[in-house]
């Protein structure tokens, strides 16, 4: 986990706790770092081993209980803490037992939370719940209410669950629920590479991707870059003045694999070569409308930011 | 009720006078698909003004203020109205979109025609042809036909005199075809790269702004970048007939010379007038070869800028849907078509 803190004694207390250094979890971080004077460092949080988690969240409660050492009444009462959860190795695909595996992970995050919020009572505790636009818009088009659900595949339920959790937990939990759509971005080779990274990545090895679907696929995506600018700045600014606690993080713009098939080819000069497979389909349209768009969320075109991908990609590459 | 869905593209830029009764209209056709329990819904009208030299973009925002089935993009300069097309398809999320010109030109309530039409064709493209004088001016309109007709002819592309901004497109094709397109790119030729099941209808269409101030936003240089556009994007015929009148020439300029070489050998007599046949057969026999060759590196050109500029290997299109509509045509009908009107793949 990534564990960030701000501690300057001209500003109060702020402790940031990202679960999940994946493609947004290390976009937020890196948000923060570039624009605030954080501390940063990475835990190891175990998710396996319960005796070894066991410890690993002492370790973390110390780690936030030294940072809010210093400060004492009013110090306390307008010092921080912001638990980030955008941990999950899960995707449409994963099963029943993968799912529930990882929804008990929530849970006991969730439990260290509540625990410090007793803990410190007069700190301010704000929750940042990184749900999923398409598993929970599944194969719907033009959604255009965020209360048109429709979860269809383990992943969509284990996020309906985990939302619901933080919804029945209000008002003693501040909490935001953000629904990115289909989210890509590139920050090395150690995780999953998504749809788009991939394509830069094989093209540049004349290499055959295979796409679980069909060509005219229409999903909305966007940058991991915008979206951890975006949660970054609510993290940063706190949830106090949330008035409407989910937030539709989509581009409002639906593209094809063709289209993004068409701008790798002409951004790279490559061929993309590619290979389409029945068995596992993902090929539902997910699509939604622009009006629900939250203020203050600004979303690259998809051009640019296939050029930001690639220029990351290809400078890893060299 | 499963429902396909509709998008209406409309590239603005001086259109304030008539966005608010063409907004009226579209909500008309939204309205009565939805008091009729249609299959179909319009789920979306994105104006993309492409930097408008008139209030239009104050209009519309008025407009779209309750109604958020109205979506407005904002073109950071003017494109022309080919590109803002193309923003605009590239946004759309229906299962068909419909372009439409911001004039009143193209009347909303035949989109439904439109529908029915490509449904009992399976097509995949229905251009509305004009039934009678769109600019009730003979010469405007007949230059505007035998300019398409001309340019059918050096392109070999039939459907270019079917063109028209009024257009009804399955999403899937028109997405395609807008994903391909360059600044250099017609977008209809290149909507024939992705399909041929093109057709059009007869409409009663009138370019009243035309007929009653006498502009349009056409002018002979647009006209000539238009032409341009259309054979840069399209496998040009008459170079290949260029090429092949080479050939011709290459082959008589070699026949000639047999014949004035036998006669030169055997009967000398008979050329009264030494080095001009030689002279006039060097020059068709070269001529042919150079206009071969060029023919030859025109054509690996050709097919070079076709694939800059993205005609696909293939493309894979699902028609399955459309029974949807089908059975609501018929039925508003009386079952006045019968079933083997519609091919099915």
């Amino acid at each position: 986990m990534l564990f960030l803190t701000k501690t300057s004694p001209r500003t109060n207390a702020h402790v940031v706790s990202i679960f999940g250094a994946g493609l947004i979890g290390l976009a937020i971080h890196q948000s923060l770092e570039k624009t605030t004077c954080y501390h940063s460092e990475t835990l190891p949080f175990t998710w396996n081993n319960l005796n070894q988690q066991h410890q690993d969240v002492d370790a973390v409660n110390e780690k936030i209980a030294t940072a809010l050492q210093h400060q004492t009444g009013a110090e306390q009462h307008a010092s921080r803490v912001s638990f980030v959860w955008s941990a999950g190795k899960g995707g449409f695909q994963s099963s029943q037992d993968v799912m529930e595996e990882e929804l008990k992970n929530f849970i006991r995050v969730l439990e260290i939370f509540k625990g410090l919020k007793k803990k410190y009572p007069e700190t301010v505790f704000d929750f940042h719940l990184l749900s999923s636009a398409g598993g929970m818009h599944d194969g719907q088009r033009f959604v255009d209410s965020i209360l048109a659900i429709n979860p269809c595949s383990p992943y969509g339920s284990l996020k309906q669950a985990q939302e619901q959790l933080l919804i029945t937990a209000r008002p003693s939990i501040n909490y935001i629920l953000y629904r990115p759509a289909s989210v890509y971005g590139y920050v090395g080779h150690d995780g999953r590479l998504g749809l788009i990274p991939t394509l830069l990545y094989n093209g540049h090895y004349n290499k055959v991707t295979t796409i679980y679907g069909n060509l005219n696929t229409l999903r909305d995506y966007v940058p991991s870059i915008d979206v951890g600018k975006y949660i970054a700045d609510r993290i940063r600014l706190g949830l106090s003045d949330v008035k409407e606690p989910v937030k539709l993080l989509a581009s409002g713009k639906p593209t094809s694999i063709f289209e993004i098939k068409n701008i790798v080819e002409k951004i790279s000069g490559n061929r993309i070569y590619l290979t389409f497979r029945d068995e596992m389909e993902n090929s539902s349209d997910i699509t939604f409308s622009p009006a629900l768009l939250p203020r203050g969320w600004q979303c690259t075109d998809i051009e640019t930011g296939i050029r930001d991908v690639g220029n990351r990609l290809f400078h890893a590459l060299v | 009720m499963e429902k396909l869905t509709v998008s209406t593209v409309t590239p603005v830029y001086s259109g304030k006078d008539y966005l608010p009764d063409l907004v009226a209209k579209i909500e008309h056709v939204r309205e009565n698909w939805n008091t009729l329990d249609a299959p179909v819904e319009l789920i979306e009208a994105i104006f993309v003004v492409d930097a408008a030299i008139d209030e239009s973009l104050v209009v519309l925002n008025e407009l779209k203020g309750d109604r958020p089935w109205v979506r407005v993009i904002n073109l950071s300069r003017n494109f022309g109205q080919h590109p803002a097309t193309v923003a605009g398809i590239l946004h759309t999320t229906g299962d068909w979109v419909v372009t439409l010109d911001e004039d009143l030109q193209h009347d909303p309530a035949y989109i439904e025609r439109m529908l029915e039409t490509s449904v009992f064709k399976q097509a995949d493209v229905i251009f509305a042809n004009p039934e009678q004088s769109v600019h009730q001016k003979p010469i405007r309109d007949w230059t505007s036909r035998g300019f398409k007709s001309l340019v059918a002819r050096v392109t070999g592309n039939p459907h270019v005199q079917e063109f028209n901004s009024f257009r009804l497109i399955r999403e899937v094709i028109g997405r395609a075809a807008a994903s391909v397109c360059t600044s250099e790119t017609y977008f209809d030729i290149a909507v024939c790269w992705f399909t041929n099941r093109v057709f059009s209808i007869s409409l009663p269409l009138k370019d009243t702004r035309f007929i009653k101030s006498g502009e349009s936003g056409y002018n002979i240089h647009k006209l000539l970048g238009h032409a341009r556009r259309m054979i840069v994007s399209s496998e040009t015929k008459v170079l290949r007939t260029g090429a092949l009148f080479g050939l011709l020439a290459m082959v008589m300029a070699i026949l000639f010379g047999g014949n004035f070489l036998i006669n030169k050998l055997f009967y000398p007599e008979t050329i009264p007038v030494v080095g001009w046949t030689s002279l006039f057969l060097a020059l068709m026999l070269f001529g042919g070869l150079l206009a071969v060759l060029l023919g030859i590196a025109l054509e690996y050109l050709t097919v070079i800028m076709l694939h800059s500029q993205g005609k696909p290997t293939f493309f894979i299109v699902d028609r399955s849907s459309d029974h949807l509509l089908a059975g609501y045509f018929r039925r508003k009908q009386g079952n006045a078509i019968p079933d083997k009107d519609v091919t099915s793949d």
